[in-house]
């Protein structure tokens, strides 16, 4: 049978191959990668950055703490010395306030208000304001004990500025004291100067509470940078606090914020979408190649299975063949015979006989020629027969084998006009085959019982059956002049005949006859037989439908 | 001049007619013994059967010896004369209705002197039998039998 092409079957493809969403899943996959790497290439360098911008920021606010500080302590610092040294005289504290002053550009203004009222302070300092704004301020003495820092003041440039009472006392006075030291501080100039080299790239803006004190530089208006802020609070004396952020600046945020990774990411993107492409590519060929590769195993399979029927078809066309010319050749050599003999003897009859009558001896002449001929007649119709049997279908029917074989003998006995034979039939198992055929066989080899024991007084026949090993046996016995089993091999042979022609007439077509049919019901013939002891022809039907071309 | 004797060894009855007729048509004054098959001959040769009596005291001037026999064919014959030390040279020609190739090619190889086929002769019905006896038994010399002193012809 020519196998079916279908690889499917015989080769499955592994699974993974056969799912169609792989070139997609591949490609998701290698979106899935780039986002990953993008997302965290970007995510560290935010890391870096916000550490970066942390410290930063977190020095500058430290700068301004301590540039605040510095000023105050400087405040300090007078106020003490005027505690210890007083009285001073007002031109030593101016000028010590003035010094002050020259050292700290952001200091605006430097009052020392004694205690006692009426008496007029004396005021270092630059003022774009008139003075009597900040005389209505004045605060009793006794109410500065402590230092304080007020705010924010708008100045009189617009400025914000804080407003320092440090009270001037001796340690350890609890006392009035000897007044209190007021100071303004331009914050925006302080700031100023404080962050000028702080932050660089950083836009800072510092508030105290809403008021804005100091901006510096435009924050990048980038709403992907709004994670890019510091906000701090920069922590001052007497529990006063400011707020300040630090921003980056466009230039910084370009500077730092380089878009590689977004590059990257558009790359792996078209990168995962190719391969899903080139995926769904290589898969279609690689099932294709699978489905050639199997076609080609399953035609393959199916030129070897042609190779092997023609040869077994060769097989059988040369022996059909052998079969058909050792037949030709027995039907021209056999015929031969007969004829030559038929030619032979006419000639004789025209040569020996010419000047005489036909008398006893021609007639001799004339019966040979008739048996010739009727011998050759014989040939003739007995190759028929078996090539009849040789072909044509056979057909399966049931047989009662005992029925048909006494039936058959009746027919045997009839042609031959014998007399006088004890035939015994023992209970015979049924078979399968073509009745018409095995009828032959039957009478076949009743002729050839009956030929060979003829002219015995004595002559049974006896036949017998039995069931071995799936398949029906049947024998046929006689008791009549037997053979040697040297010859057993010509027995069933065409035209074979172990005894001349002379003693046992026939045509050698008979037993060659059962042999076809028998072989052809795919059975077995065999013979035994013993010189003057007769003989047992045996054949085999297999009892289930086994009749093979 | 004592006889001439050729041994024909052949089962079939009408070949041996036709044989004998033309023979006895063409007046060859030769006598034809007949073996009607290979164990005959064998005997009538002092072949057959072993260690029974002696030789025959004159052997045939040749055997026609036929191949296709029941029971002891041509060729059984022609391998145990030419076995047997009295008829090894004993003049042998094989007659058979087969032509073929490989049987006349076995004959020869088996020992046989001659092979004819029986072929028909229109006019002259045995003719191929006739021709050969003319040969063989009027022309041909005899071979002295093995361990012969000479017996005559």
């Amino acid at each position: 049978m020519l196998q079916q092409a279908d690889p499917s079957i015989s080769h499955p493809a592994p699974a993974w191959s056969r799912w169609r969403g792989l070139p997609v899943l591949v490609a998701l996959l290698g979106i899935a990668l780039s986002i990953a790497g993008w997302l965290y290439l970007v995510m560290d360098r935010r890391d870096q950055v916000r550490e970066t911008a942390a410290q930063v920021a977190a020095q500058s606010r430290k700068t301004v703490e301590t540039s605040v500080r510095s000023s105050l302590a400087g405040l300090h610092d007078l106020a003490g010395f005027w505690a210890t040294m007083a009285p001073t005289p007002v031109d030593e504290w101016r000028a010590q306030a003035e010094l002050l002053i020259e050292s700290r550009p952001a200091l605006r203004q430097i009052t020392w208000v004694r205690p006692g009222a009426g008496r007029p302070r004396v005021a270092v300092g630059r003022f774009e304001r008139p003075e009597p704004a900040a005389a209505e301020r004045v605060e009793p003495t006794e109410a500065v004990r402590e230092p304080q820092l007020l705010g924010p003041e708008t100045g009189a440039t617009g400025a914000q500025t804080l407003h320092a009472l440090l009270p001037v006392r001796r340690s350890g006075d609890p006392g009035p004291g000897l007044g209190y030291l007021e100071a303004r501080i331009d914050l925006e100039e302080l700031l100023a100067t404080a962050l000028e080299e702080s932050a660089p790239g950083y836009a800072i803006r510092i508030y105290w509470g809403d008021q804005l004190l100091y901006a510096r530089g435009e924050p990048s208006a980038d709403p992907w940078q709004r994670w890019w802020r510091e906000e701090g609070t920069i922590q001052l004396p007497r529990g006063l606090s400011w707020r300040a952020l630090h921003l980056p600046t466009p230039e910084l945020a370009a500077a730092w914020l380089d878009p590689v990774p977004h590059y990257l990411l558009a790359v792996g993107i078209l990168l995962a979408i190719a391969l899903g492409v080139l995926s769904h590519h290589l898969r279609f060929n690689f099932l294709r190649a699978r489905y050639l590769a199997a076609g080609n195993e399953a035609l393959e399979a199916s030129a070897g299975e042609l190779r092997r029927l023609n040869e077994a078809l060769e097989a059988r066309v040369s022996e059909r063949t052998r079969e058909l010319e050792s037949f030709t050749h027995s039907i021209s050599h056999d015929l031969k015979s007969p004829l030559a003999a038929i030619l032979n003897f006419t000639e004789i009859l025209d040569l020996d006989f010419r000047d005489r009558p036909l008398d006893e001896e021609g007639r001799t002449i004339l019966q040979r020629i008739r048996r010739s001929a009727t011998r050759g007649n014989e040939l003739l119709e007995g190759l028929l027969r078996l090539s009849r049997a040789g072909h044509g279908d056979l057909k399966s029917q049931s047989l009662e084998m005992e029925r048909l074989a006494r039936d058959c003998f009746e027919t045997a006995l009839q042609a031959s006009g014998d007399e006088g034979v004890d035939f015994r039939v023992e209970p015979l198992p049924d078979a399968v085959g073509d009745r018409s055929l095995i009828r032959e066989v039957w009478v076949n080899l009743f002729d050839n019982a009956l030929k060979y024991s003829r002219g015995q007084e004595k002559r049974q026949i006896l036949v017998r059956g039995r069931r071995e090993n799936g398949a029906c046996v049947y024998e046929v016995e006689d008791d009549g002049q037997g053979f040697d089993m040297r010859y057993a091999g010509k027995l069933f042979g065409l035209f074979q005949r172990l005894h001349g022609s002379g003693e046992i007439e026939g045509t050698g077509v008979g037993l060659a006859l059962v042999a076809r049919i028998v072989t052809r019901h795919g059975g077995r013939v065999e013979a035994e037989g013993r010189p003057g002891e007769g003989a047992t022809f045996r054949f085999t039907l297999p009892s289930r439908g086994g009749p093979r071309e | 001049m004592s006889e001439i004797v050729v041994l024909l060894v052949d089962d079939d009855a009408d070949d041996v007619d036709i044989a004998l007729r033309a023979v006895r048509r063409e007046d060859l004054d030769v006598r034809v013994e007949v073996a009607r098959d290979g164990g005959e001959a064998l005997e009538r040769l002092g072949v057959e059967p072993e260690g029974e009596g002696d030789p025959p005291e004159a052997l045939p001037n040749a055997v026609f010896l036929d191949l296709n026999m029941p029971r002891v064919d041509g060729w059984e014959v022609l391998e145990r004369l030419r076995e047997h030390p009295h008829t090894q040279r004993l003049p042998v020609v094989v007659v058979s209705s087969s032509a073929r190739r490989e049987d006349i090619d076995r004959c020869y190889e088996l020992g046989a002197n001659s092979y004819l086929v029986k072929r028909f002769e229109a006019g002259r019905p045995g003719a191929y039998f006739a021709d050969a006896v003319r040969y063989w038994a009027h022309a041909n010399e005899v071979p002295h039998r093995t361990g012969d002193r000479g017996s005559g012809a």
